[in-house]
């Protein structure tokens, strides 16, 4: 789960981090008036789930707060990849001598937290990646130490020549981590760390990603959670415990297991169609969960045909043969369905599939191209 | 033979009351397994099925019966607690089968049990299989066949897939392993392939992996420098879009890397031969044997 900056800023805030002020908005009137109340010139900046947003117009500079509000007047209501803004985060602008990044995320090579510091801040990180990797710096963390402060140091040096800057530089880069690991992160990263005109280290933006799986434990962070920033069938397939992730094509997929999943929709690429989406329904499945993902997939107006793809282990074939039972008795489902089980009461499965009119296939490769066929023929 | 589990596996079950707990204790004690012990805080003295012993410790259920191995059914979020207990008690290998452990706690786990030389496979998979031996997971017994192909895999239905078309065309398999789908898990691909390669018994290795991160990257560099037997692959996600997480915590893809033809590049140019469906593991094996 993707946290907004205004969000990642008040938890770097709580953790120490020197971060400047900021107010979240939601319409012209209301920059307008925290601009006033911040005097002097300021920056408004769309609140988004993505990158890219200063290019995309979504950052702007104002001196003052008729300016202020004719920026937000812009910004609110925009849509940045795909994404409309609803929210603006404003605060004072700063005088910037000198732009660092600051990142920590988890490593898989190394298995352990990373922390990655960089004297090119203020670009994409992947870009000085790219072009210049000998200025990006890494240190793996012993999660069972944290962050010590001579390792931070070590870091810090890397970034400033003017010890005091070093200082307040690494205790920056604790804050940060307690911070990622306190929030539960995978990733979190100040990008740019800043000096001002007056010396002072500066945290100017603030990006955080949660670990899903930290969210049952940590529910002041789940509540976060943006449900503007979601599709409603996202929402819907989340709260029945399915994973679900729209795509552009027209044969719909539901399949239980991540990389059955996956290779099934590469089947449907192989054989001449397009996968519309990827649908796990997880291990235990229970007919109430088949139910919802066929409403999801039916949901998409591009969907020709339904292909599930059951290979039954902790999922019991007679549970999801039962689902889509349900589902199709309902007036509103006419989509034609392509059904392949094995596995766990597949005999039991058939029959209940047969005696509600459906037929069923074991093999993988029939179903998908018969799939595939059925959605062609509908266009 | 084998590798990681055998007819002189001796299990205990972290986790034997619960409801996934008993379902798959009965499935593997069914297949032959010799599950020894189980636990539960709390229940220690009752018996599960009237016949294998529960413990209110790990500990005790190893002093009592010499337990080697441990598997583990306790929600996520008691999981990596569950792990240490294991090797803390001694146990030499520990299947985690729970899913959605946080990443952070396993960046934990991961050094104790190095200083413990203990082997986790998982968590989030499916554990393992040696058919007609030992099965300690929760893969389907009747699905597997005795024989000479090693499966190792990040994915648990479609690895049973693959191998339902093993047995189905006649080859059946040395060891089947799910190694988890997870960014950062206790067993990977290379330590499988090393154990294939060592094992007399296996003569071919399937390897089935997925999008994200540079696991199969650095498996390929491996089969390349010390692998004799044939090797055939598999990489799910060639449809998968960037950005987007495929389900498995593992399964994104970042910039430019971890994506499925990348996989498959570094496969081939290791000489492995890469499945473009998971229906040619047959015919390719064909080829290679």
């Amino acid at each position: 789960m993707n946290l907004h900056e205004y969000q990642a800023r008040a938890l770097l805030k709580a953790a120490g981090v020197p971060v400047p002020d900021g107010d979240v908005a939601t319409t012209p009137d209301e920059v307008e008036a925290i601009a006033r109340a911040m005097g002097g010139a300021v920056v408004i900046k769309a609140q988004v789930h993505t990158g890219g947003r200063g290019k995309a117009g979504g950052v702007k500079l104002a001196e003052n707060a008729a300016e202020a509000r004719a920026a937000a007047e812009k910004i609110l209501g925009m849509t940045i990849k795909g994404l409309t803004v609803n929210k603006v985060l404003v605060a004072p602008a700063a005088k910037i001598t000198s732009e660092s990044y600051v990142g920590v995320i988890v490593d898989r090579e190394s298995q352990r937290p990373v922390i990655m510091v960089s004297p090119e801040g203020g670009v994409d990180i992947e870009e000085v990646a790219a072009k210049t990797p000998d200025k990006i710096f890494k240190l793996a963390i012993d999660p069972r130490f944290g962050l010590m402060s001579y390792q931070a140091m070590s870091l810090a040096f890397k970034l400033y020549d003017d010890v005091k800057q070093v200082r307040q530089a690494a205790v920056v880069m604790q804050q940060l981590y307690q911070a990622f690991v306190d929030a539960g992160g995978s990733l979190a990263e100040i990008n740019p760390l800043i000096t001002n005109d007056e010396g002072t280290v500066l945290a100017l933006d603030a990006k955080i990603s949660v670990d899903d799986s930290e969210l049952d434990r940590k529910p002041a962070i789940a509540e976060l959670r943006d449900l503007s920033a979601e599709s409603e069938s996202e929402i819907a397939a989340r709260e029945a415990g399915l994973s679900f992730i729209k795509l552009d094509g027209y044969v719909g997929c539901c399949v239980n297991g991540a990389g059955l999943a996956m290779a099934t929709m590469d089947l449907v690429k192989y054989y001449g169609g397009e996968p519309a989406n990827f649908l796990d329904i997880g291990g235990s499945s229970s007919p109430e969960k088949v139910v919802t993902a066929l409403n999801i997939i039916g949901a998409d107006s591009n969907v020709r045909s339904v292909l599930f793809n059951i290979f039954g282990g902790i999922t019991r074939c007679d549970d999801v043969a039962n689902g889509i039972v349900a589902a199709t008795s309902q007036t509103s489902f006419e989509l034609p369905l392509v059904i392949r089980l094995t596995g766990t009461n597949e005999k039991l499965a058939v029959q209940i599939l047969e005696e509600a009119g459906f037929s069923a296939l074991t093999d993988m490769d029939e179903a998908v191209e018969k799939a595939v066929q059925i959605a062609k023929e509908a266009a | 033979m084998s590798i990681f589990v055998d007819r002189d596996t001796k299990l205990v079950v972290q986790g034997i009351t619960g409801r996934d707990g008993s379902f798959h204790t009965s499935q593997m004690m069914e297949y032959g397994t010799q599950v020894v012990a189980g636990v539960t805080p709390g229940k220690g003295g009752q018996r599960f099925n009237r016949t294998v012993p529960v413990f209110d410790t790990v500990a005790d259920a190893v002093a009592e019966t010499g337990a080697n191995a441990s598997i583990i059914y306790v929600p996520a979020r008691f999981a990596s607690d569950a792990i240490y207990e294991a090797a803390d008690a001694g146990i030499e290998l520990i299947v985690c089968i729970s899913e959605g452990v946080p990443v952070l706690d396993m960046t934990r786990v991961i050094p104790f049990l190095r200083e413990k030389g203990t082997r986790l496979i998982g968590p989030n998979c499916p554990g393992a299989i040696s058919p007609g031996r030992s099965k300690v997971g929760i893969i389907p017994g009747p699905i597997c066949r005795e024989g000479k192909v090693g499966v190792v895999s990040r994915s648990g239905t479609l690895t049973y897939e693959i191998i339902h078309q093993l047995s189905a065309n006649g080859y059946g398999q040395s060891t089947c392993i799910g190694i988890g789908g997870d960014p950062i898990i206790g067993t990977n691909f290379i330590e499988c392939l090393a154990a294939f390669e060592a094992d007399p018994d296996t003569n071919a290795i399937v390897l089935i992996g997925e999008i994200g991160g540079t696991d199969e990257q650095q498996a390929a560099q491996y089969v390349a420098d010390h692998v004799t037997k044939p090797v055939v692959g598999f990489i799910a996600g060639q449809t998968a879009p960037p950005g987007r997480r495929m389900g498995h915590a593992g399964a994104i893809i970042s910039g430019s890397s971890g994506t499925a033809a990348e996989k498959m590049a570094a496969l081939e140019s290791a000489g492995i031969c890469v499945m473009k469906r998971p229906a040619d593991v047959v015919s390719l094996l064909k080829e290679r044997l």
